[in-house]
């Protein structure tokens, strides 16, 4: 579904190229930000989850033995990282200047005012947004477990065996896992009264 | 009923992951159980949902792109190391070649030569360069020595002038210092003058005053004594009778004895 392997890249990479771990870095910095943004609901924390996985890659990678095997060992590590700052975020609440300062864009503008640069509807782009702080919320909701499957599989197309190499649980957990997350999802959704139907009447 | 199994195939059905064969198996069983085709079409609909929802649209920081740039750069680092040293080397022998440059180190004796070579008969000896140090040497003394005459000289004579300047001066100061003294005195005594005469004359005054005041006084003492030696004198009179009278009688007294 994203980014495609490039065996030889990884390869190149493993020697200590750092053109190709750039290249790398380049092609997954946006999926990993993206896995990291849904599991924490905070893009202060995607960021640096990010940044420390792709260090981590940039350390760790000439011990990866087979590079078909990458994109599962990439997952493992923003796994990990997601884990382990999500222990710490529970011992330390960190603010950033942007929660602390005020939005002037929030107190004079409408948010379709705001509207990222590419995105020409502004509507759509409300409406985005809004889905989107609902399903941070249902996200937010879920076990840490359950939470990892569900993105792994519907935000970034990975196979149930790739799933469970990222997680070193076999696929059948994986399986399991993601059923109770949709369980999960199907009532935390119906209790913020979004439906099928709700969000295609908003497309 | 839901076991495991089922669980796992159902989601296997949602995501399409499933072969033909278990695929058909599946669809059979959807066809069977409403319950399970009930709780099918929640988990399409939950999904469809959590479909419309898009990625952040982000780019790796500015840290990676400019690592990688650089990284990319130091790749070729030997090569262009490599390059610049040939095209510079390239550059100085054309140069050289167009410039007729030639460089010879024999005999103790570097030398670099522009267009045409040096001929060394016409070089300088040693004493030859000593003699001219020697020379320079001397004409540089002369002419620092007659340079600090002059400056000597010059120094002299600004100092006379201004010695002679200053003794100007001095006396000009001095002439107006005493004349204004001399007038200062003249304007103090004759102010003084007139102050000791008008007070010799108050005081004279005052003398006078004093003197006819004494006078009055002494002239009023001597009436008193005068009246007093009078007065006494009456007395000694009547004492005096009295006294010859008492004699009188006394003598009168022993004659009738």
């Amino acid at each position: 579904m994203y980014a495609v392997q490039k065996e030889d890249l990884i390869s190149q990479a493993q020697t200590g190229d750092t053109y190709a771990q750039g290249e790398l870095v380049r092609e997954w910095y946006p999926r990993i930000y993206n896995y990291a943004f849904k599991y924490f609901g905070d893009a202060d924390l995607a960021s640096e989850a990010a940044q420390q996985t792709f260090i981590a890659m940039h350390h760790k990678i000439g011990q990866l033995k087979e590079c078909n095997k990458f994109k599962s060992w990439i997952y493992t590590i923003v796994t990990n990282i997601c884990r382990q700052e999500s222990r710490k975020g529970k011992r330390h609440k960190w603010l950033s200047f942007d929660q602390l300062l005020p939005k002037q864009e929030e107190e004079s503008s409408p948010a379709w005012e705001i509207s990222k640069q590419g995105e020409s509807n502004p509507e759509q782009t409300y409406l985005q947004g809004e889905l989107g702080e609902i399903l941070t919320k249902c996200l937010q909701q879920l076990s840490k477990d359950q939470r990892e499957v569900l993105i792994m599989k519907e935000y970034e197309g990975l196979k149930f065996r790739e799933i469970a190499d990222a997680l070193k649980v076999s696929e059948n957990t994986v399986k399991s896992r993601l059923y109770y997350a949709f369980s999960h999802m199907r009532k935390l959704l119906a209790k913020e009264n979004i439906t099928e139907n709700s969000v295609r009447y908003e497309n | 009923m839901k076991t495991e199994d089922w669980k796992a195939k159902l989601m296997d059905y949602l995501y399409d992951e499933l072969n033909s064969t278990e695929k058909k198996a599946f669809e059979e069983e959807l066809a069977r159980n409403p319950e399970l085709k009930e709780e099918l079409n929640s988990f399409r609909t939950s999904k469809d949902v959590m479909e419309n929802w898009e990625d952040e649209k982000v780019s790796a920081p500015p840290f990676f792109n400019v690592q990688q740039s650089e990284e990319r750069n130091s790749s070729q680092n030997g090569l262009k190391w490599f390059l610049s040293i040939a095209a510079s080397l390239l550059i100085l022998m054309v140069a050289a070649k167009f410039t007729g440059l030639e460089v010879s180190n024999k005999g103790g004796e570097f030398r670099i030569a522009l267009g045409q070579q040096m001929q060394t008969e016409n070089q300088l000896k040693k004493n030859d360069i000593e003699q001219m140090v020697s020379n320079a040497l001397a004409n540089y003394e002369e002419k620092i020595d007659t340079e600090r005459e002059g400056n000597r000289q010059e120094l002299e004579k600004y100092l006379a002038q201004q010695s002679q300047q200053n003794k100007q001066l001095i006396n000009r100061y001095m002439a107006n210092l005493q004349e204004s003294n001399v007038d200062m005195m003249q304007t103090y005594w004759k102010e003084s003058n007139e102050q000791q005469q008008v007070y010799t004359e108050k005081l004279l005054t005052n003398f006078a005053g004093y003197i006819e005041e004494q006078r009055k006084e002494d002239m009023d003492y001597l009436f008193a004594k005068m009246e007093l030696m009078e007065s006494d004198k009456d007395l000694f009179k009547i004492e005096t009778g009295q006294m010859i009278n008492s004699l009188a009688s006394n003598q009168q007294e022993e004659q009738a004895y």
